[in-house]
């Protein structure tokens, strides 16, 4: 009898006692037994919840107050479209910097690539010392882990007029006069943030790279296909998956980004994020939330389009 | 040189203190399919990877069809090669695996389409084009990697273990199918395996490998029936293994002094002159001395294992000395009368069943 209750309760919910039977933990155990559904979604619940209270609200309030009236004493609750219309009106500046986000998270996406798979692929089947390729690969991932803000600032001393670039070029007399693209400039902004968001990229890249059977390498070569063959073949195909991810990263964070073209653009360019920041240093906190919300479109959209395009859960 | 597909002259290759592959030498004629069998470690895998340009060796020289391979890279040596992962392209579908060498070497779309059917046909594959290699059985994948490796029409095909990661039955059908279609299409086939079986039932030659070194090259039936060395005769078949100095000599026949007792011995050219040999019986040609019949050597021997294995059983047997002796028999004969364990029997077998080790 003993055995067959323990066969029995393999398969099964435990058979409680009379006392667990009565406890509250106990009534909720036999309440759900046999409704997995309403289980996971119970257990689903406080994540769920936890989500709605913390980003709902605040995208919620973001569109709330999209269509509320900026004053001089702050937001007042008086319901309009003139955010909305002043943004979208055809002439407004609204038009030319969204344009000119798109190029520069293009541009970033695109320079990105190009410097992560060579450094991916140096790590992956260059480096052959596992010692080297970890620390190689510590360099790429401990910047990941220092403050946005704190990575940034450090390209003033580097590059500015007196920086240690210049001081070098100088000092070994390649030129005579501080070179002035390197800070404050479109050029500076982009080279600060490919070696920003390089980081989101490698990652990725190197570890699909790293999940290639050799055999599948040995394969390619053996069949005549020679090492750049090779990689443009088999290599980037089969690390599909780590591009797209990475490629993700960079779309949704270099939208969101306002802290280069401010530091090391020089402020003469701003993004759409940037122009948030602007209406808000000018107390503008409609105008802000409608720049906010088309700018959360613009992101969802980017990102349906590259999931219709790849689907995510091949990574 | 004409009628060598692939040679091999005092090839060589160490990986740091370890050589790899020692001074071998090795010449496969074309239309030749030759197994390199060996155990784990023995550099079989090296040899063949330094056939199809994947490892460079030390010193020594390969050479296909007549050209000096040194520093060609393996995809401009029309040499294909059959993994054991099989390691088709996953991103790529069947059709697109098959014509991968052809795409490579810039044969256009239309006969590469063509070709590739005509390979996937002779693989038994018709209808699997547009399927990924994710939906395949490992006997199918196994079936693409052969038409990959067929289609590009190769000086040789290199096999490595390419029957290991299929089951056992699919395995024997394999088998007789690579070897009909090897001497249908006669393409110089090299295959690498460590189990004999499959060597002996589809080589033309056996390549027997150990440490680095090539211990013998002969037929399969050579291999089996007169191995050269202690080596091949302890990893091909079932044998036993009796070693001694000479007691006598009667004739053609000698007597060895073993651990076992005084055993009698056929007496071949490599026993000349010597005081001191070692000689092979095979376990197939040990026989069960029932009911009066004699042999030249015969031995009480007691009963310690019997291994099945459907047509055949292997029955271990322990000699009064101490030595151990294998025994083959055909089922049909233990069918009336089976041995049991522990049972003491009377084994013997005739002085030519031994044979003569040429080494020590």
């Amino acid at each position: 009898m003993a055995q067959l209750t323990d066969a029995r309760s393999l398969g099964a919910a435990p058979d409680l006692s009379e006392h667990q039977r009565a406890s509250l933990s106990g009534r909720i155990v036999q309440a759900l037994r046999g409704k997995p559904g309403l289980t996971t979604g119970l257990l689903l619940l406080p994540g769920t919840l936890w989500m709605l209270l913390t980003v709902g609200t605040a995208l919620v309030s973001i569109v709330v107050f999209s269509f509320w009236t900026s004053g001089f004493t702050g937001l007042r609750p008086e319901y309009t479209l003139a955010n909305y219309q002043s943004l979208l009106r055809p002439g407004s500046s609204f038009w030319g910097i969204t344009v000119w986000t798109l190029q520069v998270v293009a541009m970033l996406l695109i320079g990105v690539i190009l410097l992560a798979y060579p450094v991916s692929y140096t790590l992956w089947r260059v480096i052959k010392s596992p010692y080297w390729k970890s620390a190689l690969l510590l360099l790429f991932i401990v910047p990941f882990w220092t403050s946005y803000l704190t990575r940034t600032i450090t390209w003033l001393p580097m590059f500015g007029r007196e920086g240690v670039v210049n001081q070098v070029l100088m000092g070994l007399r390649i030129t005579d006069e501080p070179v002035e693209v390197l800070l404050y400039s479109e050029f500076s902004m982009m080279v600060a943030l490919w070696f920003l968001f390089i980081v989101f990229m490698v990652g990725p890249i190197y570890f699909s790279m790293q999940r290639i059977d050799e055999d599948i390498m040995s394969a390619a070569a053996v069949y005549g296909a020679s090492p750049w063959k090779t990689f443009f073949l088999v290599v980037v195909p089969l690390t599909l998956p780590g591009l797209m991810a990475g490629s993700l990263f960079v779309v949704v964070l270099g939208l969101a980004e306002f802290f280069t073209e401010r530091a090391i653009g020089g402020a003469q360019s701003p993004m759409l994020a940037g122009l948030i920041q602007r209406q808000i240093d000018v107390f503008q906190f409609a105008g802000a939330s409608a720049i906010a919300v088309v700018l959360i479109l613009i992101t969802l959209a980017l990102v349906g389009l590259m999931l219709r395009f790849f689907d995510i859960r091949r990574i | 040189m004409d009628g060598y597909d692939v040679e091999l002259r005092n090839a060589t290759k160490r990986f740091g203190d370890v050589v790899a592959v020692d001074d071998v030498d090795l010449a496969v004629k074309t239309g030749e399919f030759v197994s390199i069998i060996g155990p784990s470690g023995c550099g079989k895998t090296t040899t063949m990877r330094m056939i199809a340009g994947l490892d460079q060796p030390d010193s020594g020289e390969i050479i296909i069809r007549g050209k000096p391979m040194q520093g060609v890279p393996p995809y401009e040596r029309n040499v294909a090669l059959v993994f054991q992962s099989f390691a088709l392209f996953p991103h790529l579908d069947v059709l697109g695996n098959v014509e991968f060498g052809l795409r490579m070497h810039g044969v256009d779309k239309t006969s590469r389409r063509e070709r590739a059917r005509r390979a996937l046909r002779t693989v038994g594959l018709e209808g699997f084009e547009k399927r990924r290699v994710g939906q395949l059985s490992g006997g199918q994948r196994q079936r693409v990697a052969l038409a990959r490796a067929l289609v590009v029409e190769p000086a040789l095909i290199l096999l490595d273990e390419p029957l290991g990661s299929l089951d056992a039955r699919l395995r024997v059908d394999m088998q007789s199918e690579l070897k009909s279609l090897q001497q249908q299409l006669g393409i110089t086939f090299i295959h690498v395996s460590h189990n004999q079986g499959e060597a002996l039932a589809m080589a033309d030659r056996i390549v027997v490998m150990n440490e680095g070194r090539f211990e013998q090259i002969d037929p399969p039936a050579d291999i089996y029936g007169s191995p050269r060395t202690r080596f091949v005769a302890q990893f091909v078949g079932t044998n036993n293994i009796f070693e001694g100095p000479v007691a006598g000599a009667d004739g053609n026949r000698l007597t060895v002094s073993t651990p076992a007792g005084d055993l009698v011995v056929a007496a071949n050219g490599a026993a000349a002159g010597r005081d001191r040999l070692s000689f092979v019986v095979r376990a197939d040609r040990v026989r069960w001395l029932e009911d009066g019949r004699s042999a030249d050597n015969e031995l009480p021997a007691t009963v310690l294992a019997i291994e099945y294995t459907g047509s055949l059983s292997t029955i271990s047997l322990s000699l009064p000395s101490g030595e151990l002796v294998k025994m083959e028999q055909h089922e049909s004969l233990l069918r009336h009368r089976a041995p049991r364990h522990g049972e003491t029997l009377r084994v013997g077998w005739d002085a030519g069943d031994g044979f003569v080790l040429p080494d020590a």
